[in-house]
C-alpha cells in the first residue's frame, strides 16, 4: 500500500499538468451545480413569478434545462477523459520505471490515490464556486426585478456533489488505470515508446502552404490523440448549437403553442364581465385579486341564438366557435386492471379547479397542440384535458375524469394557455345537458384578416344592442408570446457559464496537447525557424481542429435541437436561424482567437524562458 | 591566409539557477578559421556544450563578446538570431532532436522552406542529401521508424539542408555503435573535403584524428 505521500508529491510536482486537471474538474462540477440549482430555482419559482405559465410549458423550459445539465456534464466528463489520457501517455515512461524496480501491486493503489485526491479537491471547490456564482447570480437577477427567491436544497445539493464526483473520479481514473496498470515495463521504458506509423496519404501529394503542411501532417502522425481534441472540439460547438438552435426552435414552438392555443385573429364576444374575466383566465400575467366567477354570471349571461345566427351569416367571419363555460371542480377516477395475479390500481381521488368548457368539435377556433386527439361529433362521453390537469391524472389513456356529476374518459391532452392548463373540454351537446343551458355564454369568431376593420364596426355595433361585448384577443396573444420569448431570453442565460467553463476545458486541454510537444518546436527554433514560423503551425493545427469539428457539431446540434428537445418543434425563421449561425460562428471564432491567443503565449514562454 | 570565421572575446557564462551560481564558462578567448575542422574535448562538466551553444546562436553570454562571420551575436534577437542560424550554421545534437511528427525527407525540407526554398529543387535537394547520408529509401519514414544511426544521418542532413558555411555537432557519436560511428565519422569527413568549418564536441579519437584545431576544456576554461 502506497501511503499518500507519493501521489501527492507527484501531483504537487507535475504542477501543469496538476492544475490543468483541477481547472477541468473545477469548471465541469462548478457548471453543474450552477446549472442544477438554476434548474431547482426555476422549477421552484415559476408559480411566484410575475407570470404564470401552463405545466406543459414549464416542463418545455425545465427539460432544456436538463437537457443542458446533462450534455455539459457530458462534455465536461469527456474533456476530463481526454485530459487524463494525455497524461497519461506523458507519464507512461514513469510508471513503467515504477514498476520496473518493483512497484507492481502498488501502481493501482498509486493511481487511485492520485484520481481521488484530484477529484475530491476539484469537485469540491467546483460545488463551492457553482453555489457561489449561483447566489451571485440570483441577486443580479433580482436586481433586474426577476423576484427569484434563492434556495440552497442540502440533502439534493449533497447528492449531486457525489453524482459529480462519482463521475468525474471515473472519468480521471479510468483513462489512467486501463493503459497504466496493463503497461509492460519493458516497452514502457524503452526508447522507441513513440509514435506509429503514419503514411503521407492524399496529403502528402498536395501542395499547400508549409504551415498547414506541417500541421496536418502532425495531426494525422498523433492521430489518435488529434481524433479526441476534434471530438472535444465537436462536443463544445454542437452543446452550443443545440443551446442556441434549441432555444430559438423553444421559442419559436411554444409561442407557436400560445398562438394556437388562443388562435390569431380571434375576437371575443360575450357578457362584458365575462370578457373581462376570460381574458384574464388567458393571460399569463396574475389574476387581478376578486372573486372567481359566479356559476350565476356564467349561466346568466347567455348570447342569443338570433345574433349567433347573425354572426354565422357574415360572409367575413370565417368561423364561429360557441363555448359554454364554468367553474367546476375536476376528479380522478382510480382506474382498477385485472392482472394475473388479481387486480392493480392505477391512480388516485385527486381534485383540482378548473374551466370547463362545452365546445362544438367542428367549430373550433383554437387550434391545440395535443398528445392524443381532439373531440369529434360522435364524442359525448370523452374530454380532452389542459395540461395542467396531468397533475390530477396519473395515466390519462385508461383513467376517467369526473366533472359536474358526470364521467368522461379522456381523448386527448392539449397545452393550453387559458387558466394555466386547468382546463377540460367536453362536447357541446353534453355541456348544455348536464348544466342545463342551451345558448353559449362566450362566442369566439374567427375573422378574415382582410376585412377586419369593416368587422370590427359591424360586429360590434350589433353585439352593443345584444348588451355584449367584443374583444380582439390579438393584444392578448401577443403580450403573452412576448411572455414566453422573454422567459427564454431568461432561461438562455443559465447555460452561458457551462459554455464558459467548457471553452475553459477545452482551452487547456488544447494548450497541454500543443505543450507536449515543445520539444519539436524547441528543435525547430534551433534549426533556424522564427517565432512566426512556429506561432504560424500552432494556429493552423487549431484551425483545422476547429474546422473540422464545426460541421458535424451544427449538424448533430441541429438534429438534436429540432428532433429531441420539444413535440410538434417549429423550424425558426430564416432571420432567427442566420441569428444563431452567427453567434455559433462566432462562438467558434472567439473558440478559435482565445485558445490560439493562450496556446502560443504558453509556447512562446517555453521556448524562451522554458 | 585563412580568416577567423568564428571569434570569442572574454567570454563567460553563469547559469543562476541556485545557491551556489555555476560558472559554466570562464574567459574564453578564441578563434576558429574558416575551413577548420575544430574538435571541443573534456570531461563532463568542463562547459563544452555551452561553449557550442553560445556559438551558435542558441544561447547568450553572461560576459564576453561571441562573433560570427564578423556578426555581434550577443546584440542579435532571437528572431534574427533563427534567420541567422538558418543561413549560417547547422546544428547536430546528440540526442537527432529531429521533429517527431515529421517523416525523414520533410523534416531536411522545412529546414529548407524555413530558409525560404521552395518548390522542385528543394526535393531534387533533399534526395541529394539522403542519398549523401545513405538513407535514400528512408525518406518517407517518421523519426520513431528508424534506428539511432539513421536518426543522426538525417540529422547531418538537415543541418546540411541550406548549405551552411559551419557546422556544429554535439556529440554526434555519443549515441551509436561502433559501426553507425564509423558512417558518421565518413559523413564528417565528406564535410571536411567540400570546405565546411566544424567544431565538433566529442571524445571519440576517430573524430578527432581529422581535427585541424584542438580545443581542451577543463571546469569551463580552455587548458
Amino acid at each position: 500500500m502506497v501511503t499518500l505521500q507519493y501521489p501527492l508529491r507527484d501531483l504537487t510536482r507535475r504542477r501543469a499538468q496538476t492544475l490543468t486537471l483541477l481547472a477541468c474538474l473545477i469548471f465541469s462540477s462548478a457548471s453543474a451545480t450552477f446549472l442544477f440549482l438554476m434548474g431547482l430555482s426555476l422549477g421552484l419559482n415559476i408559480a411566484i413569478l410575475p407570470w404564470r405559465m401552463s405545466i406543459g410549458l414549464n416542463y418545455v423550459f425545465s427539460r432544456y434545462i436538463v437537457i443542458a445539465l446533462v450534455l455539459s456534464l457530458l462534455t465536461g466528463a469527456l474533456i476530463i477523459s481526454n485530459v487524463q489520457i494525455t497524461f497519461t501517455n506523458q507519464r507512461q515512461r514513469d510508471i513503467g520505471i515504477m514498476k520496473a524496480i518493483g512497484l507492481a501491486e502498488e501502481t493501482g493503489s498509486f493511481l487511485i490515490a492520485e484520481a481521488a485526491i484530484t477529484t475530491i479537491i476539484g469537485c469540491s471547490i467546483g460545488s463551492g464556486l457553482g453555489t457561489a456564482t449561483y447566489s451571485v447570480s440570483i441577486k443580479i437577477l433580482n436586481a433586474f426585478g426577476y423576484g427569484l427567491t434563492p434556495i440552497l436544497p442540502f440533502i439534493p445539493l449533497f447528492i449531486l456533489f457525489i453524482i459529480v464526483i462519482l463521475i468525474s473520479f471515473a472519468f480521471t481514473y479510468l483513462p489512467m488505470s486501463r493503459t497504466l496498470l496493463r503497461l509492460n515495463a519493458i516497452e514502457a521504458i524503452s526508447t522507441n515508446l513513440t509514435r506509429r506509423t503514419g503514411s503521407e496519404g492524399f496529403f502528402g501529394k498536395v501542395r499547400m502552404n508549409l504551415s498547414y503542411r506541417i500541421a496536418l501532417r502532425s495531426l494525422r502522425t498523433r492521430g489518435k490523440e488529434t481524433l479526441r481534441i476534434i471530438a472535444a472540439s465537436l462536443l463544445c460547438i454542437m452543446l452550443v448549437s443545440i443551446l442556441i438552435f434549441g432555444g430559438q426552435t423553444i421559442s419559436s414552438t411554444t409561442s407557436n403553442y400560445v398562438e394556437r392555443g388562443i388562435g390569431k385573429d380571434i375576437f371575443l364576444i360575450a357578457n362584458p364581465k365575462i370578457v373581462e374575466k376570460y381574458v384574464k383566465y388567458l393571460s399569463f400575467y396574475p389574476l387581478e385579486s376578486g372573486s372567481p366567477v359566479s356559476d350565476d354570471l356564467w349561466q346568466s349571461c347567455e348570447v342569443s341564438k338570433g345574433f349567433i345566427e347573425w354572426l354565422e351569416a357574415q360572409s367575413f367571419i370565417e368561423t364561429v366557435d360557441t363555448r359554454i363555460v364554468t367553474n367546476a371542480k375536476a376528479y380522478e377516477i382510480r382506474y382498477i386492471e385485472p392482472i394475473p395475479e388479481g387486480y392493480t390500481i392505477i391512480g388516485d381521488n385527486r381534485s383540482a379547479n378548473t374551466l370547463v368548457i362545452g365546445i362544438d368539435p367542428e367549430k373550433v377556433a383554437s387550434n391545440w397542440v395535443l398528445n392524443g386527439r381532439f373531440l369529434t361529433k360522435e364524442d359525448q362521453d370523452n374530454a380532452v384535458i389542459g395540461d395542467a390537469v396531468l397533475d390530477i391524472i396519473y395515466n390519462f389513456s385508461v383513467e376517467k375524469i369526473k366533472v359536474i356529476g358526470k364521467t368522461f374518459s379522456i381523448a386527448g391532452v392539449c397545452i393550453d394557455p387559458l387558466n394555466m392548463g386547468y382546463t377540460i373540454y367536453i362536447p357541446y351537446e353534453t355541456a348544455s345537458s348536464i348544466l342545463g343551458v342551451s345558448n353559449p355564454n362566450i362566442v369566439l369568431i374567427k375573422v378574415n384578416a382582410n376585412a377586419k376593420g369593416e368587422a370590427i364596426d359591424k360586429i360590434g355595433q350589433m353585439a352593443s344592442k345584444e348588451g355584449l361585448a367584443v374583444l380582439d384577443l390579438n393584444p392578448v396573444l401577443e403580450r403573452n408570446v412576448n411572455l414566453v420569448e422573454r422567459l427564454w431570453n431568461f432561461i438562455l442565460i443559465f447555460p452561458i457559464m457551462t459554455l464558459i467553463s467548457l471553452i475553459i476545458c477545452l482551452v487547456s486541454f488544447l494548450q497541454l496537447i500543443t505543450l507536449s510537444r515543445i520539444s519539436d518546436f524547441q528543435v525547430m527554433r534551433t534549426i533556424g525557424a522564427k517565432w512566426k514560423d512556429i506561432s504560424k503551425i500552432v494556429s493552423a493545427e487549431l484551425f483545422i481542429i476547429i474546422i473540422s469539428s464545426i460541421p458535424f457539431g451544427i449538424l448533430i446540434g441541429l438534429i438534436i435541437a429540432l428532433n429531441f428537445l420539444i413535440l410538434s418543434p417549429i423550424f425558426p425563421q430564416v432571420g432567427a436561424l442566420f441569428f444563431s449561425f452567427s453567434i455559433i460562428i462566432g462562438f467558434t471564432v472567439l473558440l478559435f482567437i482565445g485558445s490560439n491567443y493562450v496556446i502560443t503565449k504558453t509556447i512562446k514562454k517555453q521556448i524562451y524562458h522554458g | 591566409m585563412t580568416q577567423a570565421i568564428i571569434k570569442t572575446v572574454s567570454l563567460s557564462k553563469i547559469y543562476v539557477l541556485n545557491d551556489p551560481r555555476v560558472q559554466a564558462l570562464k574567459n574564453i578567448s578564441m578563434e576558429i578559421n574558416e575551413e577548420d575542422f575544430a574538435v571541443i574535448s573534456g570531461p563532463s562538466g568542463a562547459g563544452k556544450t555551452t561553449l557550442l551553444n553560445i556559438l551558435g546562436g542558441l544561447d547568450k553570454p553572461s560576459d564576453g563578446e561571441v562573433f560570427v562571420h564578423d556578426t555581434r551575436l550577443n546584440d542579435l534577437s532571437g528572431d534574427v538570431l533563427a534567420a541567422f542560424r538558418c543561413a549560417n550554421i547547422g546544428y547536430v545534437f546528440q540526442a537527432y532532436n529531429l521533429i517527431s511528427t515529421l517523416t525523414a525527407k520533410e523534416n531536411i525540407e522545412f529546414a529548407m522552406e524555413l530558409a525560404g526554398f521552395y518548390g522542385k529543387k528543394n526535393n531534387q535537394r533533399t534526395l541529394e542529401l539522403l542519398k549523401l547520408v545513405r538513407l535514400e529509401d528512408r525518406g518517407t519514414h517518421l523519426p520513431s521508424q528508424l534506428s539511432g544511426g539513421e536518426q543522426q544521418r538525417v540529422a547531418f542532413a538537415r543541418a546540411l539542408a541550406n548549405d551552411p558555411p559551419i557546422i556544429l555537432a554535439d556529440e554526434p557519436t555519443g549515441n551509436l555503435d561502433e559501426k553507425t560511428t564509423l558512417e558518421i565519422v565518413d559523413i564528417l569527413k565528406t564535410l571536411k573535403e567540400n570546405g565546411k568549418t566544424i567544431i565538433v564536441v566529442t571524445h571519440d579519437p576517430r573524430i578527432s584524428e581529422l581535427a585541424s584545431t584542438r580545443i581542451r576544456m577543463v571546469n569551463g576554461e580552455i587548458v
